[in-house]
């Protein structure tokens, strides 16, 4: 008698009907390689309709490109998209359970592009749904050479899987003889075998990665050595970190469902970022204050802090691109008359603590600096010298009551000027990566922005907004947000202090 | 939960008339432009079959939305697509589109050197306007051509219009020359 067949129905959402078409095809290479078959059709003309057989297994997968074009949509697709929309999303018909969102990127992305889809990163792991993320490993820069990847998604998928306990895994395709090549290196095959595997079990009725350890575990170990090849190219050092570790996270992940909130209090972090005063002499050698490009008072204390060992820089480098004159003049005035709005409703203490000047910004021959602070994170050891910091720097301003927090802390500062920016890209990719890398999911540093050139009144007027997907990435990562003038804004309470 | 489709975009008229394409025997696409993923050359395949590359856009560079090849007739098709006529009716468009096709047919006829392309370089590059069809009418359709035609004058002599259209719940396209009239003929 023929053994009894297993039928499941599966939907691969997908941003294009071509990238999902091309999973399911590379999904069938898998199938076939493991003695199984798979036929297509085009139900309407043009909806890819998938038959994946395998041992006594009737696996079927319909593909709906473009999001926008139908509906209803799951809820928890739905809730997904609100953060960004990954490439593909693959889900179970039966019960509209996510099974597994992927993120893939034709060209590696160089500089702040390569933070732009942490976002996503983020905001799959934060609702709960497992995250490939198949970038290319080398890529061809415009001017010919050749481009490695940025430490950042790899880092923060590692401190999300052992935060959050669910995969968030970042796989590289490509070499440096074929750069952009999705056929070489070891991601792509690996991405298809684990999305093959997931269609198996949920077939079977088994959990989603069930059998899959292996893969998981190799997955995680390409990801631990890209980052110890790649992390000093961003990065003064990169603390040590154990390969149990790697194995205990695979067994963590591989039972694992949605663990938000009942594991909050014991969330861990995979590295261990030192205090300031824990650094090594040869650590400490590469620590010192800078010079500012454009003066700031809080820049300048961060900046002295590092000489007094209380904070230390991790990231190298931060490059200044000027702006020009006339959007300068535009931001600046649309800056001041945002302040001056909020001004009129609230406190008079706050009255002119915030305008901009153009002649405050030093000119160059193609534009105007913006830069404050010459670096973009700063690692304190307490929270209450960021506290003496603001103090030094603002002090017609009240920060009394933050007085009574006793945590290590990271300062992350952007210097844009054009309103509404911050809450878009590349920085709230850069919010979610660095703040994410450094701790914030275990809670074990408080985290604060500065936004030296931003009025205060964005945050407030859209804190409620959940279509601003810059505060809702800042309400889960960041404690406090601080704007030009000092004006502080508590993230958990919507109170400006 | 099956979801139902609710508006037609380009990408879905786009989509589905590529599955028209790659069913014909005459027809094979040597370039496409969805969102992402590994789809940034124009490829086409040499006398002997192999596939190899003939042009790679930079990331900043102007993209048409499908190139087509035809090498009975030898023809070219550069497609532009966009969700509604009135979109490819917009003046804005109309420069972008026609300065686009006059730049890659110039580019695509001066490579008769490259393996891939070779004597594909002498074929006739004809411009194509893909939309999902609305309430536009001929004559709308025909002056609208004109206009396009009129930018790029000395290159190509019709417009090849692609209308996505549903009948019976399936969706179809519409091939046909702008200005003769005549119908191209791609399974359905």
């Amino acid at each position: 008698m023929p053994k009894a067949q297993k039928v499941s129905e599966f939907n691969l959402w997908a941003d294009s009907f071509h990238e999902g078409e091309w999973a399911c095809r590379n999904i069938a290479r898998e199938i076939e390689n493991q003695g199984g078959s798979f036929q297509v059709q085009y139900d309407q003309g043009f909806i890819p309709a998938f038959n994946f057989k395998i041992n006594s297994l009737e696996i079927r997968v319909h593909v709906y490109g473009n999001y926008g074009s139908w509906s209803p949509k799951p809820k928890a697709l739905e809730n997904l998209l609100a953060w960004g929309k990954p490439d593909l999303v693959l889900i179970n018909d039966n019960t509209d359970e996510i099974l597994i969102a992927v993120e893939e990127t034709a060209a590696t992305p160089t500089g702040n592009q390569a933070l732009q889809r942490c976002e996503r990163q983020f905001g799959s792991a934060i609702e709960g749904f497992p995250f490939w993320y198949l970038i290319s490993e080398f890529g061809l820069h415009s001017d010919g050479g050749v481009r490695r990847d940025s430490v950042w998604p790899s880092l923060m998928g590692l401190e999300i899987m052992t935060s959050l306990e669910i995969p968030s895994i970042v796989l590289h395709y490509s070499d440096l003889d074929n750069p952009e090549d999705y056929d070489s290196g070891k991601g792509l095959k690996s991405l298809f075998r684990i999305m093959m595997g997931v269609l198996i079990n949920s077939t079977n009725g088994a959990d989603p990665m069930s059998g899959l350890e292996r893969e998981l575990q190799l997955q995680i170990e390409e990801m631990t050595t890209f980052i110890n090849l790649t992390a000093m190219n961003s990065l003064y050092f990169l603390p040590e970190s154990t390969s149990t570790k790697r194995e205990y996270l695979t067994k963590k992940l591989c039972e694992t469902g949605d663990l938000r909130s009942s594991h909050r209090k014991d969330r861990e972090n995979y590295l261990n970022w030192p205090l300031a005063h824990e650094l090594t002499a040869l650590q400490q050698e590469e620590q010192s204050s800078r010079e500012l490009k454009k003066q700031d008072l809080f820049a300048r204390e961060l900046e002295n802090s590092i000489d007094k060992g209380q904070s230390y820089g991790i990231i190298r480098g931060s490059g200044s691109k000027p702006q020009k004159e006339e959007q300068m003049k535009t931001w600046i005035s649309q800056q001041n008359s945002l302040q001056m709005t909020w001004e009129k409703e609230v406190d008079s203490k706050y009255e002119e603590a915030f305008r901009l000047h153009l002649k405050d910004f030093p000119k160059s021959p193609t534009g105007y600096h913006v830069i404050t602070a010459p670096r973009i994170l700063y690692l304190f050891d307490e929270f209450s010298r960021v506290l003496e910091c603001l103090s030094h720097s603002f002090p017609d301003l009240d920060y009394e009551s933050l007085s009574n927090i006793h945590s290590p802390s990271l300062v992350y500062v952007s210097n844009s000027v054009k309103p509404g920016r911050i809450f878009g890209d590349p920085y709230t990719g850069q919010i979610a990566a660095y703040a994410t890398s450094f701790g914030a999911l275990s809670k074990g540093r408080k985290v604060l922005a500065y936004f030296p050139h931003q009025s205060v009144a964005q945050a407030v007027n859209n804190f409620d907004n959940p279509s601003n997907k810059g505060l809702r990435i800042m309400k889960e990562l960041t404690d406090y947000l601080v704007f030009g003038g000092g004006i502080t804004l508590d993230m958990k309470t919507g109170e400006v202090l | 939960m099956k979801p139902k489709l609710v508006s037609i975009s380009e990408e879905i008229v786009r989509w589905s008339f590529e599955i028209s394409v790659n069913q014909s025997n005459d027809w094979f696409i040597a370039f496409t432009n969805p969102t992402a993923g590994p789809w940034k050359k124009i490829t086409a395949p040499d006398s002997e079959g192999k596939i190899g590359e003939i042009h790679r856009f930079e990331i900043d560079e102007t993209r048409p939305d499908l190139i087509l090849v035809n090498d009975k007739t030898k023809q070219v098709l550069i497609i532009e697509a966009k969700t509604t006529f009135n979109d490819l009716q917009k003046p804005a468009q109309l420069t972008k589109t026609s300065q686009l096709f006059e730049n890659l047919t110039v580019k695509l006829r001066n490579i008769s050197n490259n393996n891939f392309w070779g004597s594909r370089s002498k074929y006739d590059y004809s411009l194509g306007l893909l939309w999902s069809s609305g309430d536009e009418s001929k004559s709308q359709v025909l002056e609208m051509c004109q206009e396009y035609l009129e930018n790029i004058k000395g290159l190509t002599k019709d417009i090849i219009c692609i209308q996505g259209y549903v009948e019976n719940e399936l969706l179809k396209s519409k091939v046909y020359k702008a200005i003769s009239g005549e119908t191209l003929k791609f399974p359905n």
